[in-house]
């Protein structure tokens, strides 16, 4: 009989909902009221935290414009690469004898602490060639030791050579050197789920397109990408996220410096080392509207494959 | 029915459970003090047993143990507890705590910034609200330390464990072989422009393979303050203490022209070529700590450093890369950075309650007894005027000390840790304007941008 009285499900319901409502909905709602008070949250002051990120008054202490354009950077250029290589690497290990042994190794990386991997990078990078690696390479090939983590310079290459000192932020060395470590640790993620999709496709269809004449390359562009283009938009999902709210990896190897900050690392600075809840919570917010677009997206998707099931 | 009605129970306990938890957090949220009541004792001989003080710091490993041993007396005497958290993120772990309403008894944090912002917010008890204290810390600190630690007309602070800024390391077989002199304290900026010189025109000669200096400045967060170094010491030494003064409590804007020609006179030895080894580029990548390695290689590849004292503990670290077994004042030494006047950093104590046994941990901390013991154990110079020359291990040590607390010294807190947080301290806009100007930046437009961070 009390199975039956309308406030039953919630009353199950209501642990769940007394834990969300801690520790997600009323950090959330805090976050946003901040937003819009002053650097101690005592009085209302508008949209002026808003704006102190859109005019970026004050470059030297905190570059927002820099935060943003480096949470671009690795938006795009993490996420692209990560899942190309992904798949790339799950479609060559699927033909392989060893592929179990090629795939773990690809994947150990993100056993490893992401503090732990950065602090690893951060000797890997070092510009003194006697402790780092990259650049004892580098030098005993002949070449000049760069500065990895601090060179805001335009990456060169044979083709770049001639090409401008500097170009517009975020397309920096040390950009690429701090992306280049997150897609280090995340490519095993991409391989192992995409490999798993990749063995879902039934081998009766891709047989049936060698029979009828399709080579390997088409086999890959017409029928492995759309089959497997559910997977490729998870992983690519998880992999935004993960860089629009990357820090671990920023603040353990420049801490932001040398014109690496990510909006995260910025959040940080404010809210926490230099005491200015305001701007903080603002930087908080912008990142949670950059990502409630992604969330609705890939609960969309799951909604809709839900429904197809 | 009993069945049934179990989970029932249960559940509504532990909602209830959860919810009086927030009840109890929000309402903790508005307090400003944890509630304590004024009480105050007669600190030192009274007995404490059962209390524990609640301190949070930044030093950990060899200094935690140096720490220990400091406050071991006291625990004897008193019969009370330290528990000490040391952590590199006081500043942050500090403002959280504040925060939420929960700070801890005793803080000694580094930086100047955090302490008069606790101050000026109410966040700090007076010195005066214990007995005796005040009077003790206006009796043996400086007036100039003293001053340093009022806000508003109320002492809040104690300055303790300093740091000496004023020091140039150089690699003395180095410069008896080449018959350089190092300065004294009465050389002048010019002075260590013409040995600079000197130096370069020898190497150029070929008379040795040596470049005048040595730079390095990446610390993570903290990148940029051996830079932010050079250009206090030169204001203080070129331009005097009045002027440093009110360049600190920014009273000139900090792209007046004497600042501007300060961090000119930076850049006229950091941005030269032929004078830093490996040049800027090397100078903006290599970690701090090892910027006098290349002093005492074999043969050197740079003849001076300017870092603060602290230097002498990385340079007899062979773990760092330096040879083992450098001596002070054969192996290694330093002279003073020309002009006269030393910067350096100094721990602040502050307190947030004037409990008994928070009054009587204070008083220990400030005192001579106390901080001897850490003098004798190395590392530690005193800021406390009674505390014995005698007391320090080594000549190098006696001679920082010495500089600091001869009164004929002008010295001066770290600007960049005076100044306010986002201005001075890491990440804030003098350390990255140093990386920007060794980096080939503007140097109108940092110090215009070092100036407009200023809180308006």
């Amino acid at each position: 009989m009390i199975g039956r009285r309308w406030f039953v499900p919630w009353l199950w319901l209501a642990p769940a909902l007394v834990l969300l409502g801690i520790f997600l909905v009323y950090p959330t709602v805090d976050t946003i009221r901040r937003s819009f008070q002053d650097e101690k949250s005592h009085g209302f002051v508008g949209l002026d935290n808003y704006r102190f990120i859109v005019d970026n008054p004050q470059p030297l202490v905190s570059d927002t414009h820099v935060a943003l354009l480096n949470n671009l950077m690795w938006l795009t250029v993490f996420t692209a690469i990560t899942v190309a290589l992904g798949l790339i690497i799950a479609v060559l290990t699927a033909r392989v004898r060893y592929e179990a042994v090629a795939k773990s190794a690809i994947f150990i990386p993100m056993a490893i602490s992401f503090v732990a991997a950065a602090v690893i990078w951060k000797f890997m990078y070092e510009f003194n060639s006697d402790i780092g690696t990259v650049n004892a390479v580098v030098t005993s090939a002949g070449g000049d030791a760069t500065r990895w983590l601090q060179d805001t310079g335009a990456p060169q290459t044979p083709i770049t050579d001639a090409g401008p000192d500097t170009l517009p932020n975020p397309i920096q060395v040390n950009n690429f050197a701090l992306v280049f470590v997150g897609v280090w640790m995340w490519t095993g993620f991409a391989v192992v789920v995409l490999s798993a999709g990749l063995k879902g496709i039934s081998t009766e269809i891709l047989e049936a397109a060698r029979v009828d004449g399709a080579n390997e390359w088409q086999i890959f562009w017409r029928i492995i990408i759309p089959n497997l283009s559910p997977t490729i938009v998870v992983v690519a999902t998880t992999l935004v996220i993960q860089a629009l709210k990357k820090f671990d990896l920023v603040w353990v190897m420049t801490a932001g410096r040398f014109e690496t900050d990510v909006v995260a690392t910025l959040f940080f600075k404010e809210f926490f080392l230099r005491g200015d809840f305001g701007v903080g919570a603002a930087l908080a917010v912008v990142l949670l509207l950059w990502v409630v677009p992604v969330m609705v997206i890939s609960i969309r998707r799951f909604q809709f494959q839900e429904e197809t099931r | 029915m009993r069945l049934r009605h179990a989970p029932w129970v249960s559940l509504f306990l532990s909602v209830a459970a959860v919810l009086s938890l927030v009840i109890a957090a929000c309402g903790d949220d508005d307090e400003e003090e944890g509630g304590e009541t004024p009480t105050g004792g007669s600190p030192t001989t009274a007995d404490l047993s059962g209390e524990t003080v609640d301190a949070l710091g930044i030093w950990g490993e060899e200094e935690l143990a140096d720490f220990n041993a400091m406050v071991q007396p006291w625990k004897d005497d008193t019969g009370a507890g330290v528990d000490f958290v040391g952590t590199r993120d006081v500043n942050a772990i500090l403002t959280t705590r504040v925060g939420g309403g929960d700070p801890p008894d005793a803080a000694l944090p580094a930086s100047l910034g955090i302490f008069r912002d606790l101050a000026t917010d109410g966040e700090l008890t007076p010195l005066s609200e214990c007995p005796g204290l005040e009077e003790k810390v206006r009796a043996e600190y400086s007036e100039a330390i003293v001053d340093l630690g009022t806000v508003g007309g109320e002492l809040y602070g104690v300055f303790m464990k300093a740091g000496n800024k004023g020091t140039i390391w150089y690699n003395p077989t180095f410069f008896s072989e080449n018959g350089y002199e190092p300065l004294t304290a009465d050389s002048s900026f010019q002075d260590l422009l013409d040995l600079t010189e000197q130096i370069a025109a020898d190497k150029e000669a070929g008379k040795h393979d040596v470049f005048p200096w040595s730079d390095a400045e990446e610390i993570g967060g903290g990148s940029g303050f051996p830079g932010s170094d050079w250009i206090q010491q030169i204001v203080l030494g070129e331009f005097g203490a009045e002027v440093y003064d009110q360049w600190v409590a920014h009273e000139i804007p900090y792209n007046d022209p004497q600042i501007k020609q300060a961090w000119e006179m930076f850049g006229q030895i950091l941005l030269e070529p032929r004078y830093v080894l490996g040049g800027t580029e090397r100078a903006l990548a290599t970690t701090f700590s090892e910027g006098s390695i290349p002093l005492f290689t074999e043969p050197p590849e740079a003849a001076m450093h300017y870092l603060g004292s602290f230097n002498a503990g990385f340079i007899t670290d062979p773990e760092l890369g330096f040879p083992a077994g450098l001596e002070p004042g054969t192996g290694f030494d330093f002279f003073p950075f020309p002009g006269g006047g030393v910067t350096g950093d100094a721990n602040i104590m502050m307190l947030f309650n004037n409990d008994p046994a928070t009054c009587s941990f204070a008083e220990w901390m400030a005192g001579a007894e106390s901080q001897s013991i850490w003098v004798a154990r190395g590392g530690f110079t005193s800021l406390n005027t009674e505390v014995d020359l005698a007391a320090y291990t080594t000549d190098l040590d006696r001679r920082v000390a010495e500089q600091l607390t001869d009164p004929e010294t002008v010295f001066r807190i770290d600007a960049d840790d005076a100044m306010p947080t986002g201005v001075g301290g890491d990440n804030g806009a003098v350390f990255t304007g140093v990386l920007s100007y060794l980096g080939g930046g503007d140097l109108d437009d940092i110090l215009k941008g070092i100036d407009d961070a200023f809180p308006q």
